[in-house]
């Protein structure tokens, strides 16, 4: 009899086990029967959507990306008529979801992905560990949310108080900036690598373990200056406790009006950011297409899904087709640029 | 701080729920032997994924706190203690069990372990919030000398083979430079598989190491015929289950200074509930003025043990929490279980999270009190749970095992990572080498390097000036050299002490996990 109060608590902790793992990947899509695809393939968008629709997620649940697909997918299941399931699956940064996606065998429509610029976009470009994969071998869906790149220093800093001085401290001084990660893939590093080769400037990176580590070494003192998005320090910006000295857009951002771009203050016309929309697998039938775009418009401009998005302080920007994809193209096109790649 | 509204976090349904049955759950996965508090940690971390944080959190440092405990009672009646945490409790426990007093010796490891567990769990709460506010003024290179200063204890932890134990180091250290190196991006040993740029998966790794091994050291001992964890016994539970108050007055001492050596243990990275147990049962038999009793069933013999390892739990914590440096084997499972929640260690843990952390404290307070009565309830039964037979306890464990590493990153290769590391661990294992050591390099590997790195950058060029200008890192740099030499110097005077007192001192039959 004891064993079996043994075994049904064992039992009970597989149960909430499977739980668990369920919840995760319980909108996986399931192999299609043998006829199915044929019938999807010819039949154009029949009765799609009939079952759950999956949204892959490159990054760990919690972390910015996944909150803002979370709250998308939730409104899209109103618009779409299906459960969105959400399915995180970190590493690489980013390219085990991407190169799933690219390889997809079966573009049923059933399964599409979060896409982050510029990593994905500009991985292809990156000398150090070259991608297989460009935007040219995704569909590109939409993009929901474009976060620009900013330039911080720490509100009692003396040695320069604005964009002119840090620029002429940093001609004359090795100038310290932490970014959580480097090269032509990372829009934070880019932008002082911008610096560096068109004003003389000795901007060196060093390297973190992500955006909360580069705040905390910035905070302390380690490095000089705080290279970021929007996203990462807008509840500081608002506190008064950094002060930006430049954003990288073309005109300025609404949820910080009173900051100069870098434009305005002269310094050429450098747009950097960091984009996250959509895109599915090559060859998904039009007409499917077309349900899960429409589908996925609504939920992005979804007024609830903006203004929620806005208090974490990321803007909505949709764009779709040809614009969409001059957008990535232009960014590769800068980031090349000033790498000097052809 | 808003206590009341922490404590009504705290006491929420599903964190009291979680904490019921991580208790209940972890007492008898400790008093199975095999089962270590390790792997009853590593094993529960997928089931908190889909869980709120606070109830997750609470739930891993309760069983933490009661695989500890619940190790000891298999130690007393059976002389097999349920984890390598509760061997110095075999010792006093058992004798007391042949008396007949094997009841009273339940009772007195469930007190002791219950001070024990409360004591580290207050040092937490007080400790914590002020060594988190240091850690804002550590810099990549004050992390790096922590990060050594962990290395160096490898060679204490290495069990009867320093040589094994800087082997298995070694090898921690090489499997944590796998993946994308950290400053430059560079794939490093990925052999062009993607799932591996991001380094291996610690969660799933450890699941292999210490779950599936042990699965397969099982199905080693069925093949040999023997079927269930432990032989029969027919020791009978009657008797007084609480001490006396005056039996409570004389182990009153002995726990709390027990309870401040394993807090203290348990700070320094990696050395667990193991170490804690032997340091704090020599210390009570050193100065106790009847050492002789020792081993013949002397109460604080077990007091000493259970109120040791038990208060390591809360102390291998601190520095978990603040620096991210894990203060045992178990806190180092942990740490996968905090990223799991997307909490990463140090300042914001205080502040941001504040409300998560202390309510987290909290509950492991709640956890070490609770304990004692859960523990009252299932001793009994526990002991007879512990005969379940291996035949099924493998296939549940093996089936936990895959499910728990796929769960975490809707990973198939965390899969094979699993199962490449039980491999791993058991012919390690095999071959005597301790798991422990080479948990910590994979850990501290990764900080030393990156931290070093980033030191060099923050440096601009001159190390030795850098080096100079931060008074923290020169006293880490002092520790350092200490814990490098003290083995030394402690051999020296051990085998001085030996001659003194031959015979006293005897813990060459330690035993790592």
């Amino acid at each position: 009899m004891k064993k079996n109060l043994l075994a049904l608590v064992l039992v009970l902790v597989m149960t909430m086990t499977f739980v668990a793992g369920c919840s995760q990947d319980s909108g996986e899509s399931t192999p299609p029967e043998s006829s199915e695809p044929a019938a999807e393939n010819t039949g154009g968008a029949g009765d799609y959507p009939s079952k759950p629709i999956t949204v892959n997620v490159g990054f760990s649940a919690g972390g910015s990306s996944d909150v803002m697909v979370r709250l998308m997918a939730k409104t899209m299941e109103e618009y779409i008529g299906q459960p969105v399931v959400v399915v995180n699956k970190p590493g690489a940064g980013g390219w085990v979801a991407w190169e799933e996606l690219a390889k997809s065998t079966d573009p049923d429509g059933y399964t599409f992905s979060l896409i982050n610029s510029p990593n994905i976009a500009l991985g292809a470009y990156d000398p150090v560990n070259e991608r297989e994969f460009t935007i040219d071998d995704y569909d590109l869906l939409a993009n929901q949310v474009t976060d620009f790149s900013v330039l911080a220093i720490r509100k009692d800093e003396t040695r320069f108080t604005d964009l002119d001085s840090l620029v002429k401290y940093a001609q004359e001084n090795t100038t310290l900036s932490a970014c959580s990660a480097i090269g032509i893939i990372s829009d934070d590093a880019t932008v002082t690598e911008y610096f560096n080769m068109n004003y003389g400037t000795d901007f060196q990176i060093v390297q973190t373990g992500g955006a909360k580590e580069s705040e905390t070494m910035f905070l302390s003192g380690d490095t000089d200056v705080l290279a970021a998005n929007i996203g990462d320090i807008l509840p500081q910006y608002r506190n008064g406790d950094y002060k930006i000295v430049a954003v990288f857009s073309a005109e300025r951002v609404g949820l910080m009006p009173d900051v100069l771009t870098a434009k305005e203050q002269g310094y050429g016309d450098i747009e950097m950011y960091s984009a996250r929309g959509y895109a599915l697998p090559k060859g998904v039938d039009p007409e499917v297409r077309e349900i899960l775009k429409d589908a996925l418009e609504q939920a992005i401009k979804d007024p609830e899904v903006v203004s929620k998005l806005e208090e974490l302080g990321a803007a909505t920007d949709y764009m779709e087709g040809e614009e969409y994809y001059n957008f990535l193209k232009q960014n590769i096109e800068n980031s090349k640029q000033i790498y000097g790649i052809e | 701080m808003q206590a009341i509204e922490i404590l009504g976090m705290v006491l929420s349904l599903d964190v009291l729920v979680a904490l019921f049955i991580g208790l209940v759950v972890s007492i008898i996965m400790g008093a199975l032997p095999g089962l270590s508090a390790t792997m009853a940690v590593a094993l529960l971390i997928p089931v908190t994924f889909g869980m709120n944080p606070i109830a997750g959190l609470v739930m891993l440092t309760a069983v933490y706190t009661g695989a500890v405990y619940g190790g000891s009672i298999t130690a007393i009646l059976l002389h097999t203690p349920g984890t390598p945490a509760s061997a110095a409790t075999a010792i006093d426990g058992y004798a007391m069990a042949k008396k007949g007093e094997g009841f009273k010796a339940i009772g007195i490891a469930t007190v002791s372990s219950v001070i024990g567990g409360t004591i580290s769990a207050l040092a937490l709460i007080f400790l914590a919030p002020p060594l988190a506010q240091v850690s804002l003024k550590f810099g990549p290179l004050e992390y790096f000398f922590m990060a050594v200063f962990g290395l160096t204890i490898i060679g204490s932890l290495a069990g009867d083979s320093m040589v094994k134990g800087l082997m298995g180091g070694i090898l921690g250290l090489f499997i944590g430079i796998i993946g994308l190196d950290q400053m430059s991006g560079i794939p490093r040993f990925t052999f062009g598989i993607l799932a591996l740029e991001s380094g291996i998966s610690m969660v799933p790794a450890m699941i292999g190491m210490f779950s599936l091994s042990q699965v397969m050291m099982m199905t080693e001992d069925i093949v040999k015929g023997k079927t269930s964890l432990t032989e029969e016994s027919d020791t009978v539970l009657k008797g007084r289950f609480l001490p006396t108050l005056k039996e409570f007055k004389v182990i009153l001492p002995t726990i709390i200074k027990s309870s401040i050596i394993g807090v203290f243990v348990g700070i320094l990275p990696g050395a667990g509930g193991d170490i804690g147990s032997w340091v704090g049962y020599n210390e009570a038999k050193r100065s106790s003025k009847h050492p002789e009793r020792f081993g013949h069933g002397a109460v604080e013999g077990i007091a000493a043990a259970e109120s040791a390892n038990n208060a390591v739990t809360g102390g291998a914590l601190i520095p978990l929490l603040t620096l991210g440096i894990p203060g045992s084997a178990v806190a180092a499972i942990l740490l996968g279980g905090l990223m799991i929640q997307g909490l990463s260690p140090g300042y914001e843990l205080f502040t941001k999270y504040a409300n998560i952390t202390y309510s987290v404290m909290y509950g492991f307070l709640l956890a070490n009190i609770f304990m004692g009565f859960i523990g009252y309830v299932i001793s009994k039964q526990a002991v007879k749970l512990s005969k379940v037979p291996m035949t099924i306890l493998g296939p549940v464990i093996l089936g936990l095992s895959v499910v728990g590493s796929y769960a975490i990153q809707n990973s198939i290769f965390d899969v094979y990572v699993m199962v490449f590391f039980g491999f791993l661990g058991y012919f390690m294992r095999k071959a005597g080498f301790g798991t422990a050591p080479t948990i910590l390099g994979v850990i501290l590997g990764t900080m030393i390097e990156s931290n070093y790195r980033r030191a060099l950058v923050l440096s601009k060029g001159s190390m030795i000036g850098y080096f100079f200008s931060r008074p923290i890192a020169i006293l880490l740099f002092g520790l350092v050299i200490v814990s490098m030499f003290a083995p030394i110097v402690m051999k020296k005077l051990q085998s001085k002490m030996k001659a003194d007192f031959d015979g006293l001192v005897s813990d060459e039959d330690r035993d790592m996990e």
